[in-house]
């Protein structure tokens, strides 16, 4: 990937060391990387206008909102971040959370501890170049 | 008995009377055990709520026999009975317990998990062969606790009644040779012979295939695990009128005699394969009996120590029932 090829990946993710190991496997796999520990930290990052070409989602998260929450302001009809792809890595999200997921439009979901970074980012990867040749 | 069911001891209940008392979710289950005691010596343990005469669930044991009539309908049922409502509620606390420990486990495993692997990755630089070697065997150990953490799970939520059953078409022949895919470099490794056979005429059948790869990888896995080097296995897949049958088989240690009444048992391994092997939690095979039993199935075995084993799964020809709960098994 080259420098002006570089996609952005907004990481929300509460656990610290969790945050800090999704951000240096997705910098050393050529992305850019912004990073929240919150729904509202995250939705700021868009506010500013920060262009995100994919959100790496953790369920619950610091503060009183979930990544459901999150996500159901993100895929409002009106909203003008509906198409950027969610990819929601949880360790806790029960599957009626999973489904509510699906439902409202989250791309992938993977339970943390059974999955490699080298995985997920590879999932990421696959599905930023399918998109791209659409 | 009076005193548990609360009512007035005035003479001994009829067996119908006897069963009013049972709660409606477990009367079947309780007249299934009934008429399927094919001599009136059988005893038979059962556990199952009743609905007291004040409108109190309780949970009681019963230990009895059943008398039957030549029409095998039951006459008359003498035993031991015994309200057991504490005990469950220690169980279900203890089941509550491990479900949330083992989910707040999940998250340091996870890391774990992933700053190793960008260790052995290099990402933080380049190891010594041997540095590499002591990650991958950090890496490997973290794999078993995931594994374990996720068996802790799912015992959880077979015992807490909370896991949900989404029954589907599905093949059990690929999940089957999926199975077997991961299973190679091991068969491989140890020279095993493997052997496979699937009645086609099957085709697909209802059930979620969550629950039906845990019970094929857990018959699996255990019979790679248990043949020495040079042994076989095999797996085969074929039908009845009312039945379909899963037979796995294997040329390894066995279980011994005087321990294969506890097999299913929770956290129960054989003595000779503690020797041989410390890697098993005692977990799969009581997960595979309560999936089983879940679905209306049977499953047993054949054994002869260092002769091999054999087992037998029996789900009903229509298929898993739809359960809703609030977790899946993982």
């Amino acid at each position: 990937m080259t420098q002006e090829q570089k996609k952005t990946v907004l990481v929300i993710e509460d656990e610290r060391p969790l945050l800090e190991a999704i951000k240096a496997k997705l910098i050393s796999s050529g992305f850019e990387v912004v990073t929240a520990r919150t729904t509202e930290e995250g939705l700021n990052f868009l506010k500013d206008g920060v262009n995100i070409d994919v959100i790496w989602l953790d369920h619950y998260l610091l503060g009183s909102e979930t990544g459901l929450d999150l996500v159901a302001i993100l895929k409002k009809e009106e909203s003008k971040w509906r198409n950027i792809p969610i990819f929601v890595v949880s360790n806790t999200a029960s599957p009626e959370k999973v489904q509510s997921y699906m439902h409202l439009g989250v791309d992938k979901y993977y339970t943390k501890s059974d999955f490699r970074l080298d995985q997920i980012i590879g999932d990421i990867k696959q599905f930023l170049s399918t998109k791209n040749t659409e | 008995m009076f005193e548990i069911y609360g009512f007035p001891q005035k003479k001994n209940p009829t067996v119908e009377e006897f069963l009013k008392f049972i709660h409606p979710e477990d009367i079947t289950a309780v007249r299934d055990k009934m008429q399927n005691v094919k001599k009136n010596t059988d005893s038979y343990e059962l556990i199952y709520r009743i609905i007291r005469v004040d409108g109190m669930t309780r949970w009681v044991r019963v230990h009895a026999k059943t008398t039957l009539d030549p029409q095998s309908t039951p006459l008359k049922i003498v035993g031991t009975l015994q309200d057991v409502t504490k005990e469950k509620e220690v169980d279900q606390a203890k089941s509550e317990f491990v479900s949330l420990a083992s989910h707040q486990l999940r998250t340091p495993l996870s890391a774990i998990n992933w700053y190793t692997e960008m260790l052995i990755a290099g990402d933080a630089g380049n190891l010594s062969e041997e540095q590499k070697k002591y990650l991958q065997e950090v890496y490997a150990a973290n794999h078993r606790m995931v594994d374990l953490v996720n068996s802790l799970l799912n015992v959880s939520r077979l015992e807490l009644g909370t896991f949900t059953v989404e029954p589907q078409a599905i093949s059990i022949k690929e999940i089957s040779q999926s199975v077997l895919g991961e299973l190679k470099p091991q068969i491989v490794q140890k020279n095993l012979h493997l052997k496979e056979d699937y009645d086609e005429s099957i085709g697909l059948y209802m059930a979620d295939p969550k629950l039906m790869r845990i019970i094929i990888q857990n018959f699996l896995t255990n019979a790679v695990k248990y043949t020495p080097e040079n042994g076989s296995i095999s797996i085969s897949l074929m039908k009845d009128i009312e039945n379909i049958l899963i037979k796995v088989s294997d040329s390894g240690y066995g279980i011994p005699k005087d321990q294969q009444s506890k097999i299913f048992s929770k956290l129960f391994r054989a003595d000779n394969v503690k020797e041989k092997d410390t890697e098993g939690t005692g977990l799969g095979l009581y997960i595979i009996k309560s999936i089983v039993s879940e679905s209306k199935g049977k499953v047993w075995f054949e054994s002869e120590e260092n002769k091999g084993t054999t087992f037998f799964v029996t789900l009903p020809l229509s298929g898993m029932q739809k359960k809703d709960g609030a977790k899946q098994l993982s």
